[in-house]
This record gives structure tokens, sequence and C-alpha cells, in this order.
């Protein structure tokens, strides 16, 4: 049971991966940009995890990790990407700016929920 | 504060026991060292940089075959074959003369043939207490031997396996150990150190969907990501291939290669690949049989189907007209005759598109498409496509065996829609396939024609309608095709556009008439006559016998045909003489009345007790 921030300027991804998420006993936070994943991070709210889109208007989710990133109590939360184009500099990029793994669109939540406890409990170990 | 002096005899006392204590201590351990060394299965040696033995233990005495005390007399060059020793000793120099500080190498102990053992040796300068002998060298030696026997089966068993197996690192290239089953596969004997892109998804790149791209894409990016990427990404990687094999050329020439990954992981995170190739081209080519022949299969139940649901007359005109299409168009191929068979194509495609023998359509259609299509440079050598025109004969091949099959009785089963012969038909039963065909060759002349039937309830045997329908379809299309005038012709002459055709059969008490008429421009005695005079079919002073009506009906005289141009769709190669034979043998007469410019009729008799 993990708080997990979902960034996506998609209404339709957006509500498709809150749905699973849900159903898999997660607490879901919505933001629908960069700007706003980077202002629910700003909050005191408890993230344990952050799925980000890479294309979105305002501010892009690289951008918007590496602004997370430096933020001190956020710095270490674990960043999954979703991603649709083959082109390994983003995913590069993404790791670059601290993304943890990516994911291809369209997600399948039999591989991202089991990789979702995973890195949680890992954090959780410390 | 003083200290009392038996204290401090006692303190010496305790410390003199102390370092005595300490001292035992220090043997004690020396000994366990020392036994500890001497029991290692390796060999375990102190020398100078010359080979000559200081410390050695019960190991190194054992390779010289003497005992523990015999060793200072001992030189390491004895062990070795002169050239192995070259090499030690130049290691030992390097060591002893604090070049390197440590060196590791793999040599044999081979100064007798026999009971060779490789070892791996690590040199290291000595860094204790050499008490001026010089430069000391402490050795190491391992047996290896039986490692490396291992590895060799292993690469023997590795080699047999029909599996490339091959690693590649972070960045994609290939390095070893692999099997050498990869070098058969990808036919590249030198696949290390290449990229694997370049090795496996080059050569087919072409091929390659863009998915399949994308998935190569993919190996790339999970690299450095930790273990758990992999697990997400796992089902977007290629796991099907195709290489094109340069030594092969038609369906060989692609080679099939199934990959399955494994990653390797280095501290928690992917640093590597393991790939498993394996040749797919057999399997693969066994699949594209196998859907080829069930496509072939749905298209022999297709075509049974379309023929089974064939109405009797839609049949009978199928197998007749079809039938001669057919052997028009090898007239046609032998004739080199493009237009000919073009026509003949049409006609085909017309009757099957009539039937719903789609399958024959579509070939026929595919064929006249092939064949119009080619730019006038090209008409020359039409002949290539000959290929398309042996389909359509494949096609129509099936299409008769089924129909000669569903026309046989089988057993007791007859067929229900074929009379049993003998009995009598109605004559009424030819009139779907007689306007059928009708409407077709008026259509493939441009003419607009009506054709009405009485048949007055007339009956006559089976066989007899089946021949009667063949003579009427003739007169029919020969009326369509000359008989009748175009409409603006007719127009311009008072009649209606349309031309008439009419079919009116009559039995009275004596006779049974089927009379077949026209309202076209009528038959021109004279010019038949002429016309049979220039052919040869009746000679200059048999034409001055002949009277108007003689002279008319000289179109039934065999030889006779007023089609010069090749543009005839009544020409099958089959003239009036032919019909008027037919009706002869039916026990009939064929006669024909006509008028310039009003049309003409023709008139079956069969007197009564004859057919």
């Amino acid at each position: 049971m993990a708080h997990i921030l979902v960034v996506d300027d998609s209404d339709t991804l957006r509500l498709e991966l809150a749905t699973a998420l849900k159903q898999a006993n997660h607490v879901v936070i919505e933001a629908k940009d960069g700007r706003d994943g980077v202002h629910q991070c700003e909050s005191e709210k408890p993230i344990d995890l952050i799925i980000t889109d890479l294309n979105m208007p305002e501010l892009d989710g690289i951008s918007m990790v590496k602004e997370i990133k430096k933020m001190a109590n956020r710095a270490d939360t674990p960043v999954f990407m979703l991603t649709t184009e083959a082109s390994q500099e983003l995913r590069a990029d993404g790791k670059a700016a601290g993304v943890m793994v990516w994911i291809v669109k369209p997600f399948n939540a039999a591989k991202v929920l089991p990789a979702i406890d995973k890195v949680v409990a890992m954090k959780k170990a410390g | 504060m003083s200290v009392p002096a038996d204290n401090i005899a006692m303190n010496q006392n305790q410390i003199l026991q102390a370092s005595h204590h300490i001292l035992t201590l220090m043997e004690r351990s020396k000994e366990q060292l020392e036994r500890f060394v001497d029991r290692l299965p390796s060999v375990f040696c102190v020398s100078s940089a010359q080979g000559q033995v200081v410390k050695g233990n019960a190991e190194l005495a054992d390779r010289f075959g003497c005992q523990l005390e015999g060793l200072l007399a001992k030189n390491l060059s004895s062990l070795f074959k002169p050239a192995t020793w070259t090499l030690f000793a130049e290691q030992m120099r390097g060591v002893a003369a604090g070049d390197t500080s440590q060196t590791s190498l793999e040599l044999p102990l081979d100064a007798s043939d026999k009971d060779v053992k490789t070892l791996s040796w690590t040199l290291r300068a000595f860094d204790g207490n050499t008490s001026g002998s010089g430069p000391l060298v402490t050795i190491f030696g391992v047996d290896v031997s039986e490692i490396r026997a291992y590895e060799r089966q292993l690469s023997q068993i590795f080699s047999t396996i029909p599996l490339g197996i091959l690693r590649v690192d972070q960045h994609l290239k290939v390095v070893p150990p692999l099997s050498a089953y990869v070098s058969r596969i990808l036919r590249d004997d030198h696949v290390v150190g290449k990229n694997l892109k370049e090795v496996l998804f080059a050569p087919g790149w072409e091929q390659l969907s863009s998915l399949q791209r994308e998935y190569a894409g993919n190996l790339t990016s999970i690299m450095g990501f930790p273990e758990f990427q992999y697990e997400m990404i796992k089902d977007n990687l290629p796991r099907l291939i195709s290489i094109p094999d340069p030594s092969q050329t038609g369906p060989k020439a692609l080679r099939w290669i199934g990959i399955n990954y494994d990653p390797i992981v280095q501290d928690g995170v992917i640093d590597g690949l393991l790939l498993i190739l394996e040749d797919r081209t057999e399997v693969e080519r066994m699949r594209a049989e196998q859907e080829a022949r069930q496509l072939s299969e749905e298209s022999v139940i297709r075509r049974f189907v379309e023929v089974r649901r064939l109405e009797p007359e839609v049949r009978r005109m199928v197998q007749t007209d079809i039938r001669a299409f057919i052997d028009s168009i090898g007239q046609s191929l032998a004739a080199n005759d493009l237009a000919q068979t073009l026509r003949t194509l049409h006609g085909i495609k017309g009757v099957s598109r009539v039937a719903q023998l789609t399958q024959l359509k579509d070939l026929a259609h595919g064929a006249e498409t092939t064949l119009l299509g080619l730019a006038a440079a090209e008409k020359a050598s039409w002949r290539q496509h000959e290929g398309l025109i042996a389909g359509i004969v494949d096609e129509w091949n099936e299409v008769e065996t089924i129909l000669a099959a569903l026309n046989a009785p089988v057993g007791t089963h007859k067929v229900a829609t074929q009379p049993a012969p003998g009995s009598l038909v109605a004559l009424a039963h030819m009139e779907s396939r007689l306007k059928l065909t009708v409407k077709e060759t008026a259509k493939a002349v441009s003419k607009d024609v009506e054709l009405s039937c009485k048949w007055g309830d007339v009956h006559l045997p089976q066989e007899v309608v089946g021949k009667l329908s063949e003579c009427l379809l003739h007169i029919l299309n020969n009326a369509v095709d000359h008989g009748l005038e175009a409409s603006t012709a007719r127009v311009s002459a008072g009649k209606r556009s349309a031309g008439r055709l009419v079919i009116h059969a009559v039995r009275t008490d004596k006779l049974i008439e089927i009379m077949v008429a026209d309202d076209g421009h009528g038959i021109n005695g004279v010019a038949v006559a002429r016309s049979a005079l220039a052919k040869g079919v009746i000679t200059q002073q048999e034409a001055a016998t002949l009277s108007l009506q003689d002279k008319i009906e000289l179109i039934f005289r065999p030889g006779f045909s007023t089609r010069d141009a090749a543009s005839e769709i009544s020409g099958r190669g089959i003239g009036l003489d032919a019909v008027a034979a037919a009706v002869k043998s039916l026990g009939g007469t064929i006669s024909l009345a006509t008028e310039l410019g009003e049309g003409t009729t023709f008139t079956i008799r069969f007197e009564h007790g004859s057919p």
C-alpha cells in the first residue's frame, strides 16, 4: 500500500493508471502536467513513488524529475517513466535525471504492479 | 608510593613467564603455519631469482620426488622443459628485480612427458628477511589441469548443442565465450567484438517491421537500469527475426532466427545480456506452407459450394459456354491472337460473374486486366503471361470435375434437378439460359435486345431439348450479332431502338414447330451467293441455277461464314451448318424466311413420331 504520484496530461491515461493502482490498494495522487507534479511534491503529503509521462505541457517529465530530485525530502523518491518512443536518448536522459525504470505504453498492470511493490519494499528497507 | 621489593621480583617473574609464553605461542603458530603451508595442495616455494629453492612445502617435494629435507639442493628449472623454464625464469627475474610486484601465468610442469599437469602460477617478491642471499621470490602454484579438462569437455558439449549462445556487454558488444553454433547460425566466424545490432539486426533490417525495430532499440535502453527493468520490458524485445542468406535464392533466401534473452545483472543493475539463438527457418517455412494449404482448402470448399448451388439452366450454360471459351482460348493462343484472347477472357468473366463462380471470375478478370494493361511496346510479348491463362484453365478443370460429379447419377441417387433420360421436358426450361446468353451477347456487341418466348407448353425428350437449346442459342447469338442493326440504324429505319427476338413454339396434331424470329435487317440472298462464290462454296454454274431462297439458304452450307473479321461472339467454330446437322440428327428440319429490312425467322420442325 503505497502513495503514488501519477503525472500525465492525458486524462484517460491518468484515469486508467489511477484505477489500476487503486485496485491494488495504493493511494493515488494525480497531477496533470510537470508543473502540477512539482507542486504536489512541494507539499508535505507522503509520496513513495512517482509515475510520470514524458511529453507534457508546462513542464516535461524529465525536467520535472530534475526539479524534484533537488528537493531534500523527495530526492530519494523512485521515479517510473512512461515512454512510447523507442529513442534511446530519452531513456538515457531519464536515467541521467534520476529515473529508475521506464515503462512502455500502454502500461501493463501485470508487469508494473509487482515492480512497484518491489521498489516500495526496497525503499522501506532503506 | 613505594612498591614492596617482593612485588617487583614477582612482576619480573611474571614478565619473564609472559615473554616465555608469548615466545611459545609464536613458535607454535609458526609451526602451525608451516604445517598449514606444508599441507597445501598447491605448490608453495620461496626461491632465488635463478630458481634455487630456499623453502618449499611437501607438495613441492613430491614434484621433485624427494623428501622435504632435500629441497634445499633443488632448482626449479629441473621441473620444466627448457622452453617452459625460459618463460618461467623470465617472470621470476621481473618480479625479483622489482619490475612488477606480482605476476601470474599458466605453465605446465612438463619435465617429463608423462603426468604433465598445468598449474596456474602466482609469483610475488619475497618481503621478508632475505639475510643477504639476494632477492627472493614467493611462488604459489595451483593445479588447474582438471579445470581445464572440464572446460574443454564443456566446450565440446557446447558446440554440439544446436543453439547459439552468446553474451553481450552493456554496449551490446559481443564478448566471449560463445558457443560454436553462433557462427553457424549467423554465417559469421568473427562475431566477437562486433555490435549485436550489426551482427543480428542489420542484415535483415529492411524486412523488420517498425515494431521490431523499436524492440531492437529496447535492448540498448535496458542497460544500466535495475534488474526489474528487464521484467517490464521483456515482452518488447525482438524474438523472431529474419536474415537474408546471400548464398540462397528464392524462398530459401530468408532464414529465421528465434532469440531468447536473459539479463546479466551486476550489483542489482543490468550490465549485459545472454542471448540464445535458435534456427527457426524450418519451423517458419512449415508454418507458411500450412497457411498456404489452409487457404487452398478454403478455396476448394468455396468452389464446391458455388458450383453446387448453380441452378440447372445456369449450370448447363456454364458447362457449354465456358468449355467453348476455353477451347477458343487455346486456339487464339496458338494463333498468337491477343485481341481474340481478350474477348474470350471477357466472355469467361461474364459467364462466371452471372454464375457467381468467384474464383474463375477473379482469375479471368485478373488476366484480362493484365493483358489490357500492356503498353503498346509490351504487346508483342504478351504470351509471357500465358501462366495467367493456365491458371484459368486449371480452375475451370476443377469446376468441370465438380460439375461432372454432380451430373452423374450416383447409385440410386439421381441429382434431383436432372430429369431421367427419355422423359419429356418442357421447352420452357431453356428460357432462362437463352435469356442470359442473349443478354451477355447483346452487351458484348453494345446492342439493346429483348427476347420474349412463347413455349406453348410444348414438351420434348430431355436429350432433344439439350441439343435444341444449343441450336437456338446459336441462332439467337447470330441474330444479335449480325441480324439486328445497331440502335441508331434501327431508329433511322423507323424501328424501335431495342432489337426484338421472339421464340415461338407450337404443337399441332401433325408437328411441332419452333420459330426464332428477329426484326433486324434480314438476309440478302444476293450478297450471300456472292460471298459463297468467293469462298468457293459454290461454283459459278451452280450460282446461276439458284433461286433467291436457295441463295439465302446457302448460309446453312458448311464452309460458309459471313464472319471474316475476328469480332465474332457467335463465332465459336460452329456455323449454321452445324445447327442444320444437329437438327437433322434429331429428326427435324430447319428452314428460314427473311425479308430485307424487316427481319428473319428460323423455323425448326419436327414431324410427330420423330424425335
